[in-house]
């Protein structure tokens, strides 16, 4: 059932494509942030799942969330003349190289539990 | 599973709307990067022409050279050069393929209250207006009713007593039919022309606007400049 996520992600592409719809560039670090917030939860989710410990209403929650949080703090950062951004960056950008380190662990004890098994 | 799903396709969508609104090459961008290239453009034909030019008095400077002793070819120098600066200062008559604009008052034509009259009070700035777009678009030489446009001519609307106005060209007064004759590129001249509307502008002011076009080799002569040279009056001051 790999795929329907992969087959998500080119319908959401190809929506994106054949809507052709464009924010300002005003907007669009705000965009930026969110897409990285929204990177982090589908990696956790990812995580969660191969951890079996994924729970449909917490990734769906966590995903619009962190999103919105992530904007709304770089929007405040903004109006603030702080690049509050960063700090969404920052963490973001750590737990999604966490989840990652966590996945590429699990999927590989997989594979050697496999070659053992064999 | 489907939760997932759903997240893909929205992901998916932010990073497809992210992607596309990048900006591209703006307006402005693109404007000032074609300023600079018909800078740049000018430029260099600018250069070609100052090429020829130093050429050109780098030739008659060995031709001085070549004339030192001799009377006769020094006189013959002289006199070249002095053609050439007289035929570039506007001082000799030119022919050549060209048009002729003649303006005149036309009381017939239809009155538009926002445009008739307007002539009258505002010829000088008209005329001034027509030469200038003839000049920057392949005249060599232009005279109004005779008298040569030269580096130091002028074009005035001068005010009497009784309110009437007098266009004087090269402080010579001159009456209607204005005639703008000028040599050079009829068809860069004509365009200009038909893109400025000189004809549908005039004749809304009331005045007929006649342009007839001389294609031939020496379709139209343009006379030499006359009037007092700028040293006529005033001289240098030499405090050697």
């Amino acid at each position: 059932m790999i795929w329907l996520p992969v087959l998500g992600l080119i319908v959401g592409v190809a929506i994106g494509f054949v809507t052709n719809v464009t924010i300002p560039i005003a907007y669009s670090s705000y965009l930026s942030i969110a897409i990285l917030a929204a990177l982090d939860t589908v990696f956790g989710g990812v995580r969660a799942s191969l951890e079996k410990s994924f729970d449909g209403a917490v990734f769906l929650s966590g995903f619009f969330f962190n999103t919105l949080v992530a904007a709304l703090l770089a929007y405040i950062g903004v109006q603030l003349g702080v690049d509050l951004y960063l700090a969404a960056v920052v963490a973001f950008g750590v737990r999604l190289f966490q989840n990652i380190a966590v996945i590429r662990r699990i999927l590989f004890n997989r594979v050697g539990h496999r070659h053992q098994r064999s | 599973m489907w939760s997932v799903t759903g997240i893909s396709a929205v992901l998916g969508f932010m990073l497809t709307v992210q992607i596309t609104s990048k900006p591209q090459a703006s307006p402005a961008v693109l404007s000032s990067y074609l300023d600079l290239r018909t800078q740049l453009l000018e430029q260099m034909q600018q250069q070609q022409v100052l090429d020829k030019e130093i050429a050109k008095e780098n030739a008659q400077l060995d031709q001085f050279k070549a004339s030192n002793g001799n009377t006769e070819d020094l006189k013959k120098a002289l006199e070249n050069d002095a053609q050439t600066v007289s035929a570039e200062a506007g001082m000799m008559p030119l022919a050549g393929p060209g048009i002729s604009i003649s303006i005149q008052d036309n009381p017939n034509l239809p009155f538009v209250a926002d445009y008739a009259g307007k002539f009258q009070q505002y010829s000088d700035q008209e005329i001034s207006q027509i030469v200038n777009d003839l000049f920057a678009n392949g005249a060599k030489a232009i005279s109004i009713n005779g008298q040569r446009l030269v580096t130091t001519s002028s074009i005035r609307l001068v005010s009497g007593l009784g309110g009437f106005s007098t266009l004087q060209i090269n402080t010579y007064p001159v009456s209607m039919p204005y005639v703008i004759s000028a040599v050079g590129n009829v068809d860069l001249m004509q365009a200009v022309i038909n893109v400025k509307q000189v004809v549908t502008l005039l004749n809304l002011m009331q005045e007929d606007c006649l342009i007839t076009v001389h294609p031939e080799a020496n379709g139209i002569t343009v006379p030499g400049y006359h009037g007092p040279l700028p040293g006529t009056w005033a001289k240098e001051v030499n405090h050697s």
